[in-house]
């Protein structure tokens, strides 16, 4: 019978301790990890890289500029017009844009869409050395004076830019420095 | 103490000495087993048969195609037995070639003019054959695929489980098995086929299976019945990767496991087995997988005054259906024999096409004929059978079959009488007096006619270099030129594809035989519900090139691109309903076949198919595979009732609101289908309804053609990631990781966030906002592709090669990042994988 005591104890620690270290190192390259039968979907990466995917535009958020009501009667004068699409909007910068206005029903009945296609609006630089806001600045003048002939003025209007976040803001920064909707 | 010291060290050194064995490949409480991580597939690919030579038919462009039938084995292409009866072999075809026709034609000269051909000159009932204009077609069929029934090579390597391959392949739902030998692998990992047999009937079929492979050359030459000496891989318990094949394992075998019937103590002699001899015999499937024979035909139209073109005759080989035909219905070890009485399999089995074409159940005696390749006669064995086939290649113009499926499947290496690669050749008439013809003029050229001494013009006169004649022939200016535009149109003859007899006997002895079939048997009569109907293949691909013209003018084929369509899928849908849905809880079922039947709308396909037409490129076979691995098992009733709704509310196909789920959530049902965030106050309906909304104001009204549906995702994304945007290496974009519009944010990806501006001294103020900063190695930019082709959200992995490689470029908002490979299916090729392969059955 051997005697516990403190310095014993520490010699059966470490015996234990080694034995568990040499029975997994052992074990460990022997047990294959399963495979998942469902893997998950690699909806944050992509080959290995990080990404942070868009967020929807937060329609809510528009009503804190023009109410409600405001919007609402403006939109009834122009619904009848709706859905209008400009198609291969030339402009000087050689960016051809694509213009749909429109309304969804899902969403709050005062709001419309103004969205322009063919422009990156991850490019948001309010610069005239940005084509990208070049082309909007263009595609967007045009069509404030199109609705303008036709009664609607675009200041009283929640629009949505797009269904992308970054769309709305860069759209709105543009409009703002380009003072557009002055 | 010291007991237990020397007892724990023994214990050390005994497990040092003794490995464990490997019991965590598979998860013991699945339903859905997973096989262990599989052979290298470098290792896997090797001819099967017991001949020196690689077998020519998996020769391609002078490689070997490395498809492989059975699972786990190598490639084998080879015909052993062609059935005889051709009117058995049931028939499809593959769209006739249609082709268009312009030319410039002359006023008054020529063979050709306005003068000559024109019917409102030479009068609509005139003859003016002389004028006819011949087109000639070649239709390649080079890369047939099988189309159904089984996996290929990409697929077994790709899938995530075997379960997955189960839901979607006919021998795999019925008669896969593990390629390891693992203790605790649920009872599941083997199929139906193996769950069924009793065990002394499985050893009894490995005995009969060495037997047939043992077969005497001279005794396969009255019977064909001789089975390939199949060499496989297998996963010991150690995990170590073995290959052996079915004549060494029977030599390694006591002989009480070859005779048959096996010997009454056959479980002990089985215990008594080694390790290794005891693996290669669990993971051998002992079923013929020797293919069978198909044709493609085509007997050209003739026409008088020509040259007859030859009739012309592809054969193929066809893997998969042999194996499920014996596994079937083999007398004394088939599936429903053994569900079946023996006086009712025998007398109700009479009406199968099989008993037509030679074979004799009761006996086992067949009269096919050998379809092997004879190298040292340069044909084919059943090359008598030609002028039979080309005599039935009958079918002129192909259908639009309804229903169609496209599954990823081995190839079936069609080759013409020679072994060579197949081309089918025919000429297309277009009639003289069908032409249309439009008069078209041109500005004259001007040119010097005379010079003076320092080489200046003095006298000019208006020429016709490039256009026929002056207009002043009929009466107009000679400052112009005339010209007729002549257009037409021509319908060549459609190919006719001879499928195998057997295959309309899987689809009896599952579904049609109203006795015996595993359908009418396994369903009980009260709850009989339509059974999944009829649907063709789509297999993959035949192609028509434009040959020539003649005899003047320039042609194009307007449909280069068709499947080949095949008999047909009911088996594996029948097969498929009454293992994923009548015999699985209703709350636990995952397939789409499972009658989605919902209050406001029914997902089967019909709105996609209003959009894209029957001749849509199917997507890569990377994307199917993926799709069924990855995306397929999320598709639950939940969500496709969601996108069900959504397409009733909103007509947005259901399965484009799937693929757009998928891009942004995962088909997950908690997430939204906007952003693929949590819903937060909204349900999955409400989101699937304002994404088909959202949709259709991005398209500019209801979708109605795959241009607009594909720029409409492409929009519905924002756009931002279209390949062919312009790009330069940026010098200050070179060493960073990401472009932004901060400083910080090339060292912190927090930083990298929309600003009103680019800070100065950010590596976008510095790169600028013309173009991406690095440059984007995608290759197909010229000719400028339609909006939204370019864009990986909706396109990647669709159609190969332009959406083989494409690449993310923003991964964060208004932060450019290096080009990154978007290795995955776009929101498009989702949706029409789910179109193609997953169309629930009404």
């Amino acid at each position: 019978m051997i005697k516990i005591n403190k310095k014993n104890s520490f010699i059966v620690l470490g015996i234990i301790f080694i034995s568990v270290f040499v029975l997994l190192t052992n074990r460990l390259p022997n047990i294959k990890k399963p495979i998942s039968t469902a893997p998950l979907f690699p909806t944050d990466t992509i080959s290995g890289k990080e990404i942070l995917p868009p967020v929807k535009s937060n329609v809510s958020k528009l009503s804190e500029k023009i109410s409600d009501s405001i919007s609402q009667t403006e939109k009834d004068k122009l619904a009848p017009l709706l859905p209008i699409n400009i198609k291969n909007f030339s402009t000087s910068v050689k960016i051809p844009t694509n213009i749909n206005i429109f309304s969804v029903s899902s969403e709050p009945s005062q709001v419309i869409h103004l969205e322009i296609y063919g422009i990156n609006y991850n490019f948001p630089d309010p610069t005239l050395d940005n084509p990208h806001a070049v082309a909007f600045l263009e595609s967007f003048t045009h069509v404030k004076k199109l609705l303008f002939e036709k009664g609607i003025n675009l200041n009283n209007l929640q629009i949505l830019y797009g269904n992308r976040n970054y769309i709305q803001t860069t759209a709105e920064g543009w409009i703002k420095t380009f003072k557009l909707l002055p | 103490m010291k007991n237990f010291l020397f007892v724990l060290i023994i214990f050390v050194i005994f497990l040092k000495v003794f490995p464990a064995p490997v019991h965590a490949i598979i998860p013991t409480s699945s339903i859905t087993p997973t096989p262990p991580t599989s052979p290298t597939p470098s290792k896997v690919p090797f001819p099967t048969l017991d001949i020196p030579d690689v077998v020519p038919a998996c020769i391609v462009s002078g490689s070997r195609d490395e498809t492989i039938y059975p699972p786990n084995s190598a490639c084998y292409a080879e015909v052993k037995r062609t059935q005889i009866k051709v009117s058995t072999y049931p028939k499809t075809c593959i769209k006739e070639p249609t082709v268009s026709y312009a030319d410039t034609r002359t006023i008054k000269k020529g063979k050709y003019s306005h003068e000559a051909c024109d019917p409102s000159v030479v009068g609509a009932n005139a003859n003016n054959d002389p004028c006819n204009i011949y087109i000639t077609v070649t239709t390649d069929v080079s890369k047939a695929e099988l189309g159904s029934y089984g996996p290929s090579y990409d697929t077994i390597a790709s899938s995530a489980s075997a379960d997955f391959l189960a839901r979607t392949y006919l021998f795999n739902s019925l008669f896969d098995r593990p390629y390891y030998d693992t203790p605790g692998t649920p009872r599941e990992a083997w199929r139906t086929y193996w769950r069924l047999l009793p065990i002394n009937e499985q050893f009894n079929l490995v005995a009969q299976f060495f037997y047939l492979v043992n077969l005497s050359d001279s005794l396969d030459q009255s019977t064909l019945k001789k089975i390939n000496n199949t060499k496989w891989q297998y996963i010991d318990d150690n995990g170590s990767v073995k290959e052996t094949t079915v004549k060494k394992l029977a030599v390694a075998l006591p002989d009480c496991l070859k005779t048959i019937p096996v010997c009454p103590d056959f479980a002990k002699i089985y215990n008594g087995l080694n390790r290794n001899t005891k693996a290669a015999y669990d993971t051998l499937i002992p079923l013929s997988f020797n293919s069978l024979r198909g044709f493609i035909a085509l007997s050209p139209p003739s026409f008088p005054g020509r040259p007859p073109v030859p009739k012309t005759v592809s054969r193929e080989s066809m893997p998969y259906i042999e194996t499920i035909f014996a596994g079937l219905l083999s007398k004394r070890f088939g599936l429903l024999g053994n569900l079946q009485p023996s006086w009712l399999f025998t007398q109700s089995l009479f009406g199968l096409t099989d008993i037509n074409t030679g074979y004799d159940l009761s006996t086992g005696k067949d009269k096919y004929i050998l379809g092997q390749y004879m190298p040292n006669q340069n044909k084919f064995g059943d090359a008598d059978m030609n002028v039979t086939i080309l005599d039935n290649a009958d079918i002129a113009q192909c259908p639009d079959y309804p229903d169609v499926y496209h599954i990823s499947a081995p190839r079936t290496f069609p080759k013409n009488p020679k072994n060579e690669d197949p081309y089918h050749v025919q000429e297309i008439l277009i009639k003289g007096s069908s032409l249309d013809w439009k008069l078209d003029k041109k500005p004259a050229d001007l040119e010097c006619t005379a010079w003076d001494i320092h080489d200046n013009c003095i006298s000019e006169t208006y020429v016709c270099n490039s256009y026929p004649e002056h207009c002043s022939v009929i009466g107009g200016s000679h400052q112009e030129c005339c010209g007729y535009i002549v257009t037409g149109s021509g319908v060549g003859k459609a190919l006719t594809v001879f499928n195998n007899p057997k295959t309309t006997d899987l689809k009896q002895s599952v579904v049609g035989n109203t006795e015996v079939s595993l359908y009418n048997t396994l369903v009980p009569n009260a709850f009989l519900i339509p059974t999944p109907t009829d649907k063709k293949i789509d297999a993959p691909t035949s192609t028509h090139n434009l040959f020539s013209t003649e005899y003047t003018g320039d042609s194009s084929v307007k449909n280069p691109v068709n499947p080949i369509y095949r008999e047909n899928n009911l088996a594996q849908d029948t097969v498929h309903v009454i293992q994923n849905c009548w015999l699985v809880p209703s709350d636990q079922q995952f397939s789409s076949k499972c009658g989605l039947n919902i209050i406001a709308g029914t997902c089967d396909g019909t709105r996609f198919g209003e959009i894209v037409d029957s001749s849509v490129t199917p997507p890569s076979s990377k994307a199917e595979s993926y799709f069924s691995s990855y995306i397929l098992p999320k598709l639950i009733p939940e969500v496709m009732t969601a996108y069900s709704v959504g397409e009733a509310v909103t007509g947005v196909p259901c399965e484009v609101l799937a693929g757009i789920h998928y891009e942004e959530g995962g088909n997950d049902p908690t997430r939204s289908l906007q952003d693929g965030r949590p819903l937060s106050g909204m349900t999955l309906v409400q989101s699937a309804i304002l994404a088909g909304q959202e949709l259709n104001g991005k398209a500019g009204g209801e979708i109605s053609d795959l241009d607009t549906l594909i720029f409409a995702l492409s929009r519905y994304n924002g756009g931002g990631n279209s390949n062919c945007q312009p790009s330069f290496a940026c010098p200050a974009a070179a060493s960073l990781d990401r472009c932004g519009m901060t400083v910080a944010c090339a060292t912190d990806p927090g930083a990298c966030v929309c600003t009103s501006s680019s800070e100065i001294g950010s590596c976008r103020q510095i790169c600028g906002s013309a173009a991406f900063p690095w440059p984007i190695p995608y290759n197909f930019c010229s000719p400028h592709p339609k909006e939204g082709y370019d864009d990986p959200y909706a396109v990647d992995w669709w159609k190969s090669p332009e959406h083989d490689n494409m690449y993310l470029l923003f991964a964060y908002d208004c932060t450019q990042t290096p080009p990154v490979l978007h290795a995955r299916p776009g929101a498009f090729t989702a949706a029409l994988s789910l179109y193609l392969s997953s169309t629930p059955s009404p």
